[in-house]
């Protein structure tokens, strides 16, 4: 489906917005969204190899919304040669209990961080 | 499940909730204190039509305010960008384009159903409301309501504090080249180079049919009269308003809510 195109190092949208500066060099974008679907969004930078600064972002709904924190948690200081299977993993070992993802899953936040990486 | 849901609807007294045009940041501050009061017992559950003064972009909880809005270009055009408290994508409104409603109530308005069949069950009253009014409405879950002409709207829900809020805003009509200045997904829905958030082409209630934006919304509260058996119009509680102006200050009119994921 066209709407699962990777979007890694679209200038058009990471860098935009002049406060970002020098930072947004450094940083990759990747994009994920699954059939039927919400999209979820991964900006994040690498450093030593592992990820840094990581935000992740888009239209999916989630209960509690305090659980991103922990979905970004899970992802901060993660070895970026790791797959799919191991940063979904990492994700899914992190979510509180009860938490609800709607219109996407751990795996498709650990897509978006493979195509930011790609 | 549901014809007892049904019956749990109709065994509550509604509220209905419309008619003063307020600004953005208090629009989505009342449906917090709206959740918050029906969920805790405090407020009858309401169903509450939004007016609104300015134009605005209200965008999902968890969406990056960079990756949606042009921000130059919408303060050059007076749009308030407010983060809303629900998931979802962003919305350009111009107030007299857009119906946009929210369902507040205890969250037994909706127990046994997962999120997916939650939305299709609080709109199904917007579906009757746009049948009966010759258009061929249709759930799309997770959260559209679309016609064989297109999009015309999407819900968004959150349930917190014992209660569940569910609003959905509709096209009305729609300046679309407003919109592609201010929204980046419109940009990139243009250049088809891929998708966005809210990829699916919307198109507005007034390109399906001749109907004023004032028949609609009564069509729509008639629908709703009808599947809850009665339907209370009143003002806000004194308090309920109170507490929403101070939640404009201490978070949706703030720069920090705004931009919380930048």
């Amino acid at each position: 489906m066209a709407e699962q195109n990777a979007h890694a190092g679209r200038d058009g949208r990471r860098g935009a917005g002049p406060r970002r500066g020098l930072d947004s060099l450094n940083r990759v974008h990747g994009e994920y969204k699954a059939p039927a679907g919400k999209l979820v969004v991964v900006d994040t930078e690498v450093l030593d190899g592992r990820l840094h600064r990581v935000e992740v972002t888009g239209d999916f709904f989630l209960e509690p919304p305090e659980a991103l924190d922990q979905i970004t948690a899970a992802l901060e200081g993660a070895p970026a040669d790791l797959d799919e299977d191991a940063l979904a993993a990492r994700i899914e070992e992190r979510l509180p209990d009860g938490a609800a993802l709607i219109g996407f899953d751990a795996r498709a936040v650990a897509r978006a961080v493979r195509r930011a990486l790609a | 499940m549901t014809p007892e849901l049904e019956a749990r609807w109709r065994s509550q007294r509604w509220r209905l909730i419309r008619g003063r045009p307020i600004a953005a940041p208090l629009n989505h501050a009342l449906d917090e204190v709206l959740l918050r009061r029906c969920g805790g017992g405090s407020a009858p559950p309401t169903l509450r039509f939004w007016d609104r003064l300015l134009p605005e972009v209200a965008i999902g909880r968890f969406q990056s305010v960079r990756n949606e809005v042009d921000m130059a270009a919408a303060d050059r055009h007076g749009v308030q960008v407010v983060r809303r408290m629900t998931g979802g994508g962003a919305i350009f409104i111009e107030p007299a384009n857009i119906i946009t409603y929210s369902l507040t109530g205890p969250e037994a308005l909706v127990e046994g159903l997962s999120f997916v069949e939650s939305y299709a069950f609080c709109d199904r009253w917007v579906i009757a409301a746009l049948r009966s009014l010759g258009l061929d409405a249709v759930y799309q879950p997770i959260n559209d309501i679309s016609s064989s002409g297109g999009k015309i709207g999407g819900a968004a829900q959150a349930r917190r504090y014992g209660g569940v809020l569910h609003h959905t805003s509709m096209s009305y009509d729609l300046n679309s080249d407003r919109m592609l200045e201010v929204l980046r997904i419109g940009r990139e829905k243009l250049s088809d180079r891929g998708i966005a958030s809210a990829a699916k082409r919307v198109t507005p209630l007034r390109q399906q049919t001749d109907l004023p934006r004032d028949r609609i919304v009564e069509r729509m509260v008639a629908s709703f009269t009808a599947i809850v058996g009665g339907l209370d119009e009143e003002p806000l509680a004194e308090g309920e308003l109170a507490e929403a102006e101070a939640m404009v200050e201490t978070k949706y009119g703030t720069r920090e809510w705004t931009h919380l994921l930048p």
